[in-house]
């Protein structure tokens, strides 16, 4: 085990003292057969997937004429994710965006946006008839200079509806093309996409003592750095430094704003390298490719600011991708990782004996010890005294989260483990935590997937990214997977990941019935998962069939709704907002119909659904009066359009030539239908009604009679508070007023309105006979206290028990007695009894008695 | 003078003050913006007893000033009235309809072009149709929120609550539109949330089984972990039933003392104004608002649901009672036990107010029963029912007619001589004619939307008949005896004999004389479907308490709900044998009577 600083590098010492170390982690075997020496290349950071397509500027030998470019995408380990045609013309560059789309600039200045299986998010041309000169990406944008020397800034991913933002930077006020061109890209993630800066590098041309500019939105500004032509320019991951190539072989660092110059190294090669990089944050890289070279092997030069370094040979043309924390070496024949060694680690490993013996070391000593089982292991534990135990297991979990090899990483665990066991309330959440970290990235490092990230940038993307990008790369299972034993089993990244996985599944050449059955096997132990988002894909997909089905399973009414309304299927959105039972969609797709559908359609669907229909009714009544006619008269119902003309008569005001109108059509509606005989029949009387109300305001100079709508026994009523007696009677043939209803009015309003002397000769007239008897006389005088016309009436009253009554109201006992002895009523002697005086008491008695009660 | 008494409590069953405190901070936010504003409150007035309700109030603008708000208005079809020196912002509190939003629509314009800021809160929630509507009428740019207010299912006392949507039966019923339905499932939804979920739902009728099945609906939307789960539901059922089973009650005038009062002068939510004079020796009692509720009047806790005959032996018997207390002081000697009645003392003064009150009252409302109109129309109803003497019913409807009494009182006459005789053609149409020659042409519209809620019959048809046999069979043969007027022993009491089939039904859920599934026969007579849902994980049967809930979709009558404190209390006893404690939650669209349930369904003018 104490082989594992054997093929560290020194480069450097740090304020210690002590060896800064640098080690190269061997990762796969590649299982490509690509020669990279022909090809751009682009790979994503963060174990990234990588894009080789040939290039255009080598000539090859052509096998077929004019074949389009192909893209073949592969991961770390060089496995093959996808492979395709690209359709663009002669591709200039490419490069992954920080979301792991693929971004290809193509030297007609068109410019395209595709996933890592190559399907289109979007494309655009940055100029017409034009070409590109330079460009340099970032994980953002990319900024292109045009030949019209027009330096253009795209910004990816602007939001969800925008795939980028296109912007012009200020003028560069160059002729010829610059030696080199680099954005400095905004500081983090959050920072805007607006301090974005471009390095330009004029050529001798346009500056013959060599000078760099830096180009934003608003202006140019010249830098005057003084330093010689510059070929290469790269920043590092923080953002706070360049390196940069100059001509005569030299590396410069400084300041990100060029102000500062920290080193200086002569590389002694006239040649630029092919790439120019930084590894972390400390050390430089230049890569020189066999071409360059004229021999078999590629140079990656590695240089520390202390002018120390070292360099690393390959067989064939090698690829670094600068990673957040190291660089990644792609080769034909192996990927590697070349690393900063963390301080942890070499303290526990190192071979230097100025670096003194760590309780991490102790730990382990103690632990292999414990597996020997000496005893020397407990021991040496104890020496671990003072919390330094705590700090020993705490450092022996770092540094095997900071192994690649799984046996390594374990050895560290179990000794981490082992002391643990000897500690009181040691918190083991950290333990937990890197146990778990570990086992997903030994997963996604395996070769199969290639993802070869380091702790540190695991850390950084966070697992939901990871989860993510596991996605892209349509590796469902594994996502599926590792969100299960990071956030346990029903987490909303893993309905993200069914749905996703789903968002695959229904593009296979399955029946539709076969891909909503395994859809939904997936998805039945999530509940709560929306199926919209599936079926909307499948309707992108042109599958409308598949769409509607799988919008069956979709519990949410409002989402089957709004996707089938968008799907232009309004009368099925309609359905199914009718039997989800909420009005509220129910309305809206309602009114959606009602846009987009001819009046005479939309009656004739919405009759066949009456809960549809009754809302539609209910909306026209307040708002569209015009349609609702329609919708009657389209469907018969004559009875209807008879009571909305009734509505409209009394909203009309007191036009009678309108009033009469509405009457009209009200009658004309009612007689097409035979079961509303009645209802015609008062609809002519009505028209009768206002027609004899009209005259009477003419006659009487009474304008009552028409502004009042006065119904005809209101009329009557009327007549009689102006004592037009005559004039009511003859209403009341004409009208047909029944006996009965007449008497009671004239009863009512004379007495009202205190006309006694007509009523008095009215009732006289009468005689013995009254259509309602004689009681509501005698009542209506009582109710006006007017006792003795009262009496005239109590012997009219047929019905004897209530003569009885009245009697009794006008204190007339005797009387009432004799009326209840006459007819035997017991009953009603006792009542009498009841009211009446204590002298009536014997009478009442007696006549009782006589009846045998 | 006593100390102001502590608000009522209404916590007794469940913690029913969490929900209610739960919609007064929502009221108090929707208010309380912008903050450190003055501002305008427009009401719609079909709301505003809910706020007083939510608020505890009796004087909605003291209420809301500490929020701002200087001025409270009625929302009507007129302009807002403000002046120049007016604040510039407005709240609108209204109802998610059409009619309303017209309103909205042209206040917000009118608002916008004297620059005020406007807010608009819909009640119980917005609708997404609402919004279009006042996107179509071009105001929604006016308004500056749009947001929800979620006065629903608002808890009134600790056994009743109320959502006090007094156009439910309308539009569910004449208008075909369910949208309170909605509302009706959401409120229970978020009950739910507060109070655990209903183990078992089950009904009759098919307004409630639609909100059922809205129910079940919206559960399975809910993601699992949203949803209050694990803990024991506080409800052991959740019975819904559909006004629209029985429309023949609240058409009979009701017998009860809270009923009477509501039949004969109206009350407003808990609020009575009685028209008279309650006290001779204290004036401040006359002319004054008071709150009918169970928490804070013991009186009326004992004698809202008694029958009308019995109401002057039980508020004497309150009085004998207060008076025992009085003169407990005499005999009091220990300081402690002083000390004690001192404490009891404001309550005794209180009960003492009551009883004059009720007493009072009780002498107006019994000048009233035992006049000559309303004994007629009691015995017509009863003849009615009893399916005699048709003709004789027929004539009083006429006389009624020609008397031009009120229209509601013709027309739940008309509907009830539908519902039990049934209305021959030639019959109603003569009927038709002389309503309209009376009441003019406008009737022909109501008496179209009563047909078309099925209060009337045109076709004197066959579909009464079934009804027609479960009415026979609910009414008690012998009109009860005063004796048991006074202690009745089964729910037929507060109508005269008549049984409400929602009080059955109800007698039958809580009472558990019969098992639900096993009463089928009995519920097919009753027209409307019977459903019942049940969901697993729950313990079957009632551990230690039971507390049923029962809702009422489309209003219930004062009388129904005390046969429902009735049948509550024989279950009571029933289980307290078992030991288990039994309690019953009413909840309701609105607490009705016939008037106000019929003249919501007249035929609208625009």
């Amino acid at each position: 085990m104490d082989t594992v600083a054997e093929d560290w590098t020194e480069l450097g010492k740090d304020k210690n003292g002590h060896s800064i170390v640098y080690r190269r982690q061997f990762c796969y075997r590649m299982r490509w057969n690509v020669d990279m020496g022909q090809c751009l290349v682009a790979a994503a950071p963060f174990g990234g997937p990588v894009a080789i397509t040939r290039n255009p500027n080598v000539l090859v030998q052509a096998t077929k004429p004019s074949t389009k470019p192909m893209v073949g995408v592969y991961s770390s380990s060089g496995g093959l994710i996808s492979q395709f045609a690209q359709q663009g013309s002669i591709i200039f560059g490419l490069d992954w965006s920080s979301e792991e789309y693929l971004i290809t600039l193509f030297s007609d200045g068109s410019i395209f946006s595709q996933d890592i299986h190559g399907t289109l998010r979007g494309r655009d041309n940055l100029g017409v008839n034009t070409t590109v000169l330079a460009a340099s990406f970032h994980s953002r944008g990319v900024a292109v200079l045009l030949a019209d020397m027009q330096l253009i800034h795209v910004a990816y991913r602007m939001n969800e509806s925008k795939v980028w933002g296109i912007n012009v930077m200020a003028s560069v006020g160059l002729s010829h093309k610059p030696l080199c061109l680099q954005v400095i890209p905004p500081k983090d993630e959050d920072t805007d996409i607006s301090e974005v800066r471009v390095l330009i590098s004029p050529d001798a041309k346009d500056s013959p003592q060599g000078t760099l500019f830096a180009v934003d939105f608003q202006r140019k500004v010249d830098l005057q750095t003084k330093l010689p032509h510059v070929h290469k320019i790269a920043v590092n991951p923080k953002g706070t430094q360049v390196a940069t190539f100059c001509e005569g072989g030299y590396v410069n660092i400084l300041s990100v704003d060029l102000r500062q110059y920290y080193a200086k190294f002569s590389t002694k090669s006239q040649e630029a390298p092919r790439q120019l990089l930084w590894c972390g944050n400390d050390v430089v890289a230049c890569v020189w490719c066999p071409d360059q070279l004229n021999g078999p092997d590629s140079l990656v030069l590695i240089i520390a600011p202390c002018q120390e370094h070292t360099s690393i040979k390959s067989e064939g043309t090698i690829f670094v991708v600068p990673e957040l924390d190291c660089m990644r070496l792609l080769m034909s024949s192996e990927c590697g990782i070349f690393e900063k060694v963390p301080i942890c680690t070499r303290d526990t490993f190192a071979l230097d004996p100025d670096i003194p013996e760590t309780d991490v070391t102790r730990l382990l000593d103690a632990y292999r010890d414990f597996t020997k089982q000496r005893a020397a292991s407990v021991k040496s534990i104890r020496q671990l005294s003072g919390g330094k135990l705590e700090n020993a297991v705490d450092g022996c979990i770092d540094v095997a989260s900071q192994e690649w090899e799984p046996e390594q990483q374990q050895l560290l665990l179990k000794a981490a483990h082992y002391g643990k066991s000897f500690c009181k309330g040691y918190d083991t959440e950290k333990f937990v935590e890197t146990c778990k970290a570990l086992r997903v990235l030994n997963a996604v490092r395996a070769a199969e997937i290639g993802i070869p990230l380091t702790w540190h940038q695991y850390n950084y993307l966070s697992p939901q990214v990871l989860i993510d990008r596991l996605l892209n790369r349509r590796l469902h299972f594994m996502a599926y997977k590792i969100s299960q034993y990071l956030d346990g089993p029903t987490n909303n990244h893993i309905k993200k990941i069914l749905i996703h996985w789903a968002f695959e599944k229904v593009k296979a050449k399955l029946t539709d019935d076969e891909i909503v059955k395994c859809i939904q096997e997936k998805f039945k132990d999530c509940p709560g998962i929306s199926y919209k988002d599936v079926a909307q894909r499948a309707y992108a997909l042109r599958k409308n069939n598949l769409a509607i089905k799988l919008l069956e399973k979709e519990p949410k009414a409002s989402s089957q709704v709004s996707l089938l309304i968008s799907m232009q299927e309004s009368e099925m959105a309609l359905d199914k907002a009718i039997d989800s039972g909420d009005t509220d969609l129910v309305y809206l797709v309602m009114l959606r119909l009602k846009r987009e559908v001819p009046d005479d359609q939309l009656i004739r669907t919405l009759s066949y659904k009456p809960v549809a229909r009754d809302l539609f009714l209910s909306y026209c009544e307040h708002l569209d009066q015009k349609l609702l006619r329609k919708y009657f008269a389209t469907e018969q119902l004559h009875h209807q359009t008879a009571f909305q003309a009734i509505r409209d008569y009394f909203t009309e005001g007191n036009d009678h030539n309108k009033r009469a109108r509405h009457l009209r059509e009200a009658q004309d509606a009612f007689s097409k239908r035979k079961d509303r005989g009645v209802e015609r029949d008062l609809m002519i009387e009505q028209d009768k009604l206002i027609t004899k109300q009209r005259a009477y305001a003419e006659k009487f100079k009474d304008p009552r009679f028409t502004t009042m709508q006065l119904s005809v026994a209101a009329t009557l009523k009327h007549l009689f508070s102006i004592k037009e007696l005559k004039e009511a009677d003859k209403m009341k043939s004409d009208f047909g007023v029944s006996d009965k209803m007449f008497t009671w009015i004239k009863l009512r309003s004379l007495s009202k309105h205190g006309h006694w002397a007509e009523l008095e000769s009215w009732s006289s007239k009468l005689g013995r006979k009254s259509p309602i008897g004689f009681r509501p006389f005698f009542d209506t005088y009582m109710k006006f206290d007017k006792k003795s016309p009262a009496k005239i009436f109590v012997t009219k009253i047929e019905d004897y028990a209530e003569r009885c009554e009245a009697m009794c109201s006008l204190e007339m006992f005797q009387e009432a007695i004799k009326v209840a002895e006459y007819e035997r009523d017991i009953g009603i002697l006792e009542a009498i009894r009841g009211k009446a005086p204590a002298s009536y008491k014997a009478t009442v008695d007696t006549a009782i008695a006589r009846l045998g009660g | 003078m006593a100390n102001k008494p502590p608000l009522p409590s209404i916590d007794e069953i469940l913690k029913l003050s969490q929900l209610k405190e739960f919609m007064r901070d929502e009221v108090m936010d929707a208010v309380s913006k912008p903050a450190n504003s003055k501002k305008i409150l427009a009401v719609d007035p079909s709301i505003v007893g809910m706020l007083m309700s939510v608020l505890d109030t009796t004087d909605l603008a003291a209420a809301m000033k500490p929020t701002g708000v200087v001025d409270v208005q009625h929302l009507t079809n007129d302009k807002l009235t403000a002046t120049p020196m007016s604040p510039r912002n407005v709240i609108y509190i209204v109802r998610a309809n059409i009619t309303a939003m017209k309103v909205i629509a042209r206040r917000a314009k009118e608002d916008a072009a004297a620059h005020r800021n406007v807010d608009v809160y819909m009640v119980p929630r917005k609708t997404r149709v609402c919004e279009r509507i006042l996107e179509e009428l071009r105001a929604k740019e006016h308004i500056n929120t749009l947001a929800d207010l979620e006065l629903d299912l608002l808890p009134i006392e600790s056994d009743y609550l109320t959502m006090d949507l007094d156009s439910c039966f309308r539009e569910v019923s004449l208008e075909g539109d369910a949208s309170s339905l909605a509302h009706i499932a959401k409120s229970l939804m978020k009950f739910q949330a507060f109070y655990g979920n209903f183990p078992t739902v089950r009904g009759k009728g098919k307004h409630a089984e639609m909100v059922a099945k809205m129910l079940q609906r919206m559960k399975s939307e809910v993601a699992e972990a949203e949803f209050r789960t694990g803990q024991p539901p506080e409800i052991e059922a959740l019975y819904i039933f559909d006004r629209e089973v029985d429309c023949l009650t609240p058409m009979l005038t009701q017998k009860t003392y809270e009923g009477l009062l509501d039949e004969f002068y109206g009350i407003n939510g808990q609020l009575f104004k009685p028209p008279f004079d309650v006290s001779d020796e204290d004036p401040k009692q006359n002319g004054k608002t008071h709150k009918l509720t169970s928490e804070s009047d013991k009186v009326f806790k004992l004698i809202r649901g008694v029958h009308w005959s019995n109401l002057n032996v039980e508020i004497k018997s309150c009085i004998s009672s207060v008076k025992l207390q009085i003169d407990e002081k005499e005999r009091l000697a220990e300081l402690k036990e002083m000390r004690e009645y001192m404490g009891r003392v404001s309550s005794i003064v209180d009960e003492k107010t009551q009883c004059a009150m009720h007493l009072a009252i009780a002498k107006e409302v019994s000048e009233l029963v035992n006049g000559k109109d309303f004994v007629t129309l009691s015995d017509i109803q009863q003849d009615m029912l009893n399916g005699v003497n048709e003709s004789k019913a027929l004539d009083y409807i006429e006389e009624c007619i020609f008397k031009s009494e009120p229209l509601p009182k013709v027309l739940r006459l008309v509907c009830m001589q539908s519902m039990t005789f049934g209305l021959s053609p030639t019959k109603y149409s003569s009927l038709k004619t002389q309503l309209v020659q009376n009441y003019g042409m406008q009737v022909l519209l109501t008496l179209d939307n009563l047909e078309r809620a099925n209060l009337i019959d045109r076709k004197k048809g066959s579909t009464a008949n079934s009804f027609k046999s479960w009415i026979k069979s609910q009414i008690a043969n012998e009109r009860p005896d005063e004796k048991e007027m006074a202690q009745p022993k089964d729910i037929s009491y507060a109508y005269g004999g008549w049984v409400p089939p929602l009080a059955r039904l109800s007698e039958m859920a809580v009472t558990g004389k019969l098992q639900w599934n096993a009463m089928e026969a009995a519920l097919s007579e009753i027209p409307g479907p019977t459903f019942s849902y049940s969901e697993g994980g729950y313990e079957d049967g009632p551990v230690g308490s039971r507390v049923i809930m029962l809702f009422f979709v489309g209003g219930i009558t004062y009388s129904e709900m005390a046969l429902l404190r009735f049948i509550k209390d024989l279950a009571k006893t029933r289980y307290a044998e078992e030991g288990i404690e039994t309690s019953v939650i009413i909840a309701t669209t609105k607490v009705v009577n016939g008037t106000n349930f019929v003249e919501k369904l007249y035929g609208a003018l625009r």
